[in-house]
């Protein structure tokens, strides 16, 4: 069989580049490397042949290993983009984003309308930090480490940028404190066979081992255990970024885990493909990570999950390395071992390499938008969508306080106006009846072929018309789609104003999305009241349908006033919260994670057999707990169920 | 619908000793919960918080038509019309799959039948609220309040306590039941308050009164039958339409825990068939939470009082007719004294419940929720703690103290020696003081002695003063038409029993708005009596004492097994300071009467009714052949002939034991204390005797009886002259 596949693997059209995205290129990617590839047949242990397509000169990721140099180190994303505040008026920086380099005059009133900001009152963060804590240094490992050859570090800022995602906390801390415990020690592999040597001396020397992919984390998964004593070893995977190989014929390809998504899509459109796998942070997020997290793509509906895009996966763990040995396209071989991988959120192993479902790009991609004039009508409209199948490849559908944020980012008045625009504002309002204050919209996006797209807009524009709903323009769906990814810097804005902000998220069964939003709202509005929280956001969007339910993804932020631990007051607020989404029938998560936050939910969600056979795979793969990180598994198990 | 949820298996729950005892074992955790989350109010409630509604700025036209901007019960709420609503029900999931799924399959109907029957059951229930007919009907309201009333007050504190918890969640107004003004009055006062006016659940007996119907269901009632039992079809529509009341939160909905009217003026045991279907959309988490407003309503007087105290002697009530609310109106000739309305604090059911909803496994919302054993016990005690909250945020009335002094001197003295104003004031004034030491809010708003003497002006035509001061009872029972014996709900009673009865039991009636301070007091000091008249006196054995008198007359008193110790305590406590018990501890271990004796009489003599009812309905019971069975019916019947026989051979002189009331929650204790066995054959309800554990009962009900039977005898014929017999009949 293996010799067969060699024929389907076309070599000369597979071409890797990279382009650094670095802040002053903006240059179209540079496809001229021309990188030619070196076929690599190499035995494995178990006597299977594999084909590798390694590139001889290696291009740097879009991240360089010093990450501190392109991203913020305290905050989300590019160092040169973020909004700022300009003669009391907001603005965004740089040139990444479409809305970069504008005034957001109407932004800048909702600050103030919604959360009583005064912008001429900033609160700094503290300075770069210069002091890390010590690192706990294991000798012995170390002496071997030095003697293999691989890219390490132990500079503080370093360290630092891999002991914390993008969690509410972990920003907090990075703006005002320092984490109990930081990793020792920052090592890049760059393959996987280099992932193997160290997880093995670490297995050897008893180090502690933490991937990182992206550090987008949103769930504390990237924290280190304060309790930890060992070494602990941060696996900076961002080298290990190549397309091993591409298959045209079967629509997959090899890469490593270490990509990211910008870097991946952009490899893959050279080649006229793409994984069609967009999750919001798809910026900066990596391979790995979505595997290791159960990731979920904004354009799942046409492309699937990652579990749905995931052939195969690779993953080394203190006891081996834990993978498939068959590509069939769907197997009955009992448990499928590739869910215990998906998930494992680094508690297992490191990810190593994936293969991937690719798609040809899509011939046609058409934004759209539909507004409604209550919510209640939006997701009944949204069932009877997903009722059909004939969703789109994205439908969201954002609520009322969500939609006049939308409205608010706008540089200049436009369709719904500020609302001044005259005669729009005037025919949606007057002639058809919608409240300003009530009204939602739906946005669209239609990826395939010509004659599909046109299909599939027809069928939901019917639909949504049944609902009350009424077509409302491409621009405004783009908008909606090209926002998601500025809308993550905003967070840092509001951080110099008393905001804190974070998003959490949950899958529910249809007959109870409406009542979850509802209820989680009223928690929400419950608990800030009684915390004497006046100036606060909480809105949610329907984010994604599946056959038997939705997602919500709900944003909440307040104004924290002269509270001494804001950080504090809105985890209480989050778990009154969570407790409300699962009493209402939601899930724990759709796609974010358990990683630390979640934690105390995980047993009762998956019961105390679960867990049981969850901390059987651990200890056979992971015996001496090399990979603590201590995400999903409390340790407790006091069985009450 | 799945049998195991439906309330009416609930409501037979709480009379099986088995869930009191989960109750129990529930109790300290629950009692955690409670202290957590209903912080007593800050301070002593005070008149001086209490506003008269009717005494406003405005005149009532002005009122009335003044702008309806009420505060909303939920921020989601939508308005829906009466249609709506009945739409929404018949296209809920739950009624799709109740009717397509469920009762045509199973009882082969065509299922076009059954949408056309459920369409018009929800007719049939529906409310129509109009503001118009709202207004005009509270004008008129107005006018008729102002001249039968001196006020209407209302806790203004506690309305702006009320207003801060609304605006999040579904809101349910638990008022207490006395009369049929509770109806009115609660919209009424809502209006005034800019509050979202209430969707009301009513029985169904004012349908068919033409015109009134119509007028409350555009007031916002909703009518509920009686009884619907085994109705699949009914019960899945009823509580359908609650729910969707619930979940949509347009109005506060509105029912009555106690189901039906108290004609005894006690509190009634909750009933949990609404107050389950309504906590069905928290439970499930469709709502966050429910706020649960207890409220207390406090009569002076009430407008049924004669009535009431016919209908508890088994004199058929006249059914509810226009004609018949039109004879009624004579009652406008009357003065009926204040009302005191007290919302008290709200309760989060989330908070009360300790958010027990999460850890379920999440079932479709058209299958019906099975209420769980935890959940179970939750409702039970959160029902009664509405009740004791209702109680406790009573104003009591100087005339319910002065009918408390007036019965027991009936009962207690010699015919020669009739009480006069002064003794009255005297005793009043001590048992005022006694009652505020157990919490109790009294309408004392100038110098006892003025305030006691409005309080009876009130009363007139039940209580006289003579010139000289001498404080007698009027017979109010004189020329009763004829009754027909065959309509007689009870034994037929003499014509003589009658004219003594009447109006003892209609000063119970004012006496029992006092019991709820009184009850565990009353029965901590018997016991203590009885302990030591045997011998012992020691903590424990009073307990055990106090524990049986309690589970006895757990049907008549709201006294929830969870509260037991708690309870129990404080009652030591409180006497001790009063001078009943002893309050020198010698032994900590040991109880023993002090020197209040007077109070310690006259607390004894408050549970002689209920002592005599029971040990009655005891003699009655334990006289049933082996083997043979009776109704309930009979069993009132037999008890009530036995007790008049006693009454006129002078062995029992309190007539209002002979209240079918009473007699019914006797047959109900011993059932659940195993005395008396139920069983149902064909339907039918049927009691037997348990020999062993009746006898036993019957012995130490016995032995109470005799302890609190008064030291001065009386035969009726004795008593009658007591009465003066001037009054008109005004039935």
């Amino acid at each position: 069989m293996a010799t067969d596949r060699s024929s389907f693997l076309v070599k000369q059209d597979v071409r890797l580049s990279h382009c650094s995205m670095s802040a002053e290129s903006k240059e179209a990617p540079t496809n001229g490397d021309s990188n030619s590839f070196v076929e690599v047949y190499s035995a494995e242990n178990n006597g299977q042949q594999f084909r590798k397509a390694v590139k001889v000169n290696l291009t740097p990721s879009a991240i360089p290993k010093r990450r501190q140099e392109l991203l913020k180190w305290n905050g989300w994303g590019y160092e040169d983009s973020k909004f700022a505040v300009r003669k009391g008026v907001i603005w965004f920086t740089g040139n990444r984003y479409p809305i970069g380099e504008l005034e957001l005059p109407y932004f800048t009133q909702w600050t103030k309308d919604v959360f009583n900001v005064d912008l001429s009152k900033p609160i700094t963060p503290q300075p770069p930090i210069s002091k890390f804590p010590d690192p706990i240094i294991n000798t012995d490992f170390m002496a071997e480490i030095r003697k293999c050859n691989l890219v390490i570090s132990d500079d503080g800022m370093d360290r630092l940028f891999r002991a914390h995602g993008h969690t509410l906390h972990d920003i907090y801390i990075l703006r005002v404190g320092m984490f109990a415990r930081i990793p020792d020690l920052v090592i890049w592999p760059d393959s996987h066979d280099e992932v193997v040597k160290i997880v093995e001396l670490a297995t050897k020397y008893n180090v502690v081992i933490m991937p990182y992919g992206g550090g987008t984390s949103v769930t504390c998964a990237n924290s280190c255990p304060e309790e930890e004593k060992r070494m602990i070893v941060s696996l900076d995977m961002s080298q290990m970024n190549r397309i091993l190989w591409l298959d045209r014929d079967n629509l997959v390809a090899c890469i490593e885990a270490g990509i990211i998504g910008q870097d991946l899509e952009k490899e893959l459109k050279i080649n006229g493909f793409t994984t069609g796998h967009e999750p919001d942070s798809h910026e900066f997020s990596s391979l790995g990570g979505w595997v290791a997290t159960r990731a979920s793509g904004m354009k799942k509906n046409v492309y699937g999950n990652i579990e749905d895009l995931l052939v195969h996966v690779r993953m080394v763990t203190p006891t081996g390395v834990l993978e498939k040995h068959t590509q069939g396209p769907r197997v009955s071989i009992g448990p499928d071992f590739n869910h215990v991988v998906l998930g494992s959120e680094g508690t297992l192993g490191v990810i190593t390499e994936v293969v991937l479902k690719i798609r040809p790009l899509p011939a046609c991609k058409k934004y759209g938008s539909i507004i409604f004039p209550d919510f209640e009508s939006g997701v009944n409209c949204m069932r009877e969508i997903a009722k059909k199948r004939c969703q789109p490849a994205s439908i969201r559908l954002v609520d009322n306080e969500q939609f006049k944020f939308g409205q608010a980012l706008k540089a200049e008045p436009s369709f719904f106006g500020h609302i001044t625009d005259g005669f729009k504002r005037f025919y949606v309002t007057k002639m058809k009846g919608y409240n300003v204050h009530k009204m939602v919209v739906a946005t669209l996006l239609f990826e395939g072929e010509q004659s599909t797209v046109e299909n599939q807009e027809k069928m939901v524009y019917e639909i949504a018309h049944q609902f009350g709903g009424m077509p409302a323009g491409e621009v405004n769906g783009q908008r909606g789609y090209t926002l998601t990814f500025v809308i993550a810097y905003i967070r840092d804005l509001g951080f110099d104003f008393n905001i804190v902000a974070e998003s959490f998220e949950t899958s529910v069964p249809w007959d109870r999305t409406l009542s979850l939003c509802r209820n989680v709202k009223g928690r929400v509005a419950a608990e800030c009241k009684a915390r004497g929280i006046l100036h606060y956001l909480m809105t949610c969007r329907v984010t994604q349908t599946y056959d038997a339910g939705s997602v919500v993804y709900f944003y909440f932020a307040f104004n924290y006033g002269d509270m001494p631990d804001p950080c504090h007051v809105y985890e209480e607020i989050e778990e009154a919260a969570r407790n409300e989404i699962l009493a209402s029938g939601g899930s724990l998560s759709h796609h974010h994670g358990i990683g630390k936050v979640r934690k105390k939910w995980y047993r009762q969600q998956v019961s105390s057999q679960g867990v049981h056979l969850f901390r059987a795979i651990k200890h056979k793969l992971d015996p001496t707990n090399i990979f603590a990180s201590g995400n999903l598994d409390s340790g407790e198990l006091k069985a009450k169920l | 619908m799945g049998s195991n949820g439906s309330p009416s298996q609930i409501a037979e729950g709480t009379e099986q000793a088995e869930d009191r005892q989960k109750a129990a074992n529930a109790a300290p955790q629950l009692q955690e919960v409670l202290r957590h989350t209903c912080p007593s109010p800050a301070g002593p409630r005070v008149l001086s918080t209490f506003r008269n509604i009717l005494d406003r700025d405005s005149c009532d036209l002005v009122w009335v038509t003044k702008e309806w901007r009420p505060q909303q019960v939920t921020l989601h709420a939508r308005t829906r019309t009466t249609a709506k609503i009945r739409q929404d029900v018949i296209s809920s999931p739950k009624m799709q799959h109740t009717i397509e799924q469920q009762l045509s399959s199973q009882n082969e109907v065509p299922k076009e039948a059954l949408w056309r029957e459920l369409n018009d059951i929800l007719i049939e229930m529906g409310h129509t609220q109009t503001m118009p007919v709202v207004r005009w009907f509270g004008y008129v309201l107005s006018k008729i309040m102002r001249k039968i009333y001196s006020g209407v007050f209302v806790n203004e504190e506690s309305i702006a306590r009320l207003r801060a918890s609304i605006g999040n969640n579904p809101v349910i107004f638990m008022p207490s039941h006395r009369s049929y003004a509770d109806f009115l009055l609660m919209s009424y006062v809502c209006f005034h308050y800019n509050i979202m006016l209430p969707v009301i659940a009513a029985g169904m007996d004012f349908v068919s009164m033409w015109g009134v119907g119509r007028l409350l269901r555009d007031s916002g009632a909703f009518f509920i039958r009686r009884s619907f039992g085994n109705d699949k079809l009914y019960w899945a529509a009823f509580s359908e339409y609650v729910q969707t009341l619930i979940t949509a939160g347009e109005n506060p909905i509105e029912f009555f825990v106690e189901g039906t009217r108290s004609r005894t003026a006690k509190s009634l045991c909750p009933k949990l068939g609404l107050l389950s279907v309504a906590l069905e959309p928290y439970l499930t988490g469709q709502v966050s939470d429910i706020v649960v407003v207890p409220i207390n309503i406090s009569y002076d007087r009430t407008l049924e009082e004669t009535l009431y105290s016919y209908e508890l002697l088994g004199v058929p009530k006249p059914k509810e007719s226009t004609s018949g609310l039109f004879k009624a109106l004579n009652v406008l000739d009357e003065q009926y004294g204040r009302i005191h309305i007290d919302f008290t604090e709200p309760i989060s059911v989330n908070k009360f419940f300790g958010d027990l909803r999460s850890p379920k496994l999440m079932r479709p919302l058209h299958l019906p929720h099975q209420i769980t054993p935890d959940e179970s016990t939750r409702i039970i005690w959160l029902a009664n703690y509405v009740v004791r909250q209702q109680q406790k945020n009573a104003v009591i009335s100087l005339f319910s103290l002065a009918a408390v002094v007036i019965t027991h001197h009936v009962l207690t003295k010699p015919r020669n020696q009739l009480l006069n104003m002064h003794q009255l004031t005297r005793q009043v004034a001590s048992l005022k003081s006694a009652a505020e030491s157990f919490g109790a809010l009294i309408d004392c708003r100038d110098n006892l002695e003025v305030s006691l003497q409005d309080a009876l002006h009130i009363h007139k035509s039940l209580i006289v003063t003579s010139k000289d001061g001498q404080v007698q009872v009027k017979n109010v029972a004189a020329a009763q038409a004829p009754v027909d014996p065959a309509k007689m709900k009870g034994h037929s009673l003499q014509d003589k029993t009658l004219q003594v009865g009447v109006p003892m039991v209609m000063l119970q009636h004012y006496v029992n708005q006092t019991l709820h301070l009184f009850i565990c007091p009353a029965i901590v000091s018997l016991s203590v009596q009885q302990s030591i008249n045997q011998g012992s006196g020691m903590k424990a054995n009073v307990f055990a004492k106090y524990q049986f008198l309690r589970t006895l007359l757990s049907h008549e008193f709201i006294l929830h097994k969870a509260w037991e110790t708690m309870d129990f305590e404080q009652s030591i406590q409180q006497l001790q300071k009063l001078g009943v018990l002893d309050e020198s501890l010698h032994d900590s271990m040991k109880l023993s009467l002090g020197s209040n004796s007077h109070l310690q009489q006259i607390l004894c003599q408050l549970l002689l009714p209920f002592l005599a009812g029971y040990s009655s309905a005891c003699s009655t019971m334990s006289e049933v052949p082996a083997g043979k069975t009776v109704s309930l019916n009979e069993a009132l019947k037999s008890t009530q002939a036995r007790l008049e026989k006693l009454l006129l051979s002078a062995q029992l002189n309190h007539h209002y034991s002979l209240s079918l009331d009473l007699l019914t929650a006797a047959v109900n204790s011993l059932t659940s204390m195993g005395a008396v066995i139920k069983n149902k054959e064909n339907g039918k309800v049927l009691y037997s005797p348990n020999s062993n554990r009746l006898r036993q009962v019957t012995q130490i009900v016995g032995d109470f009886l005799q302890l609190v039977a008064p030291i001065c005898r009386k035969s009726q014929d004795e008593q009658a002259r007591l009465l003066i017999t001037r009054a008109k009949a005004r039935l």
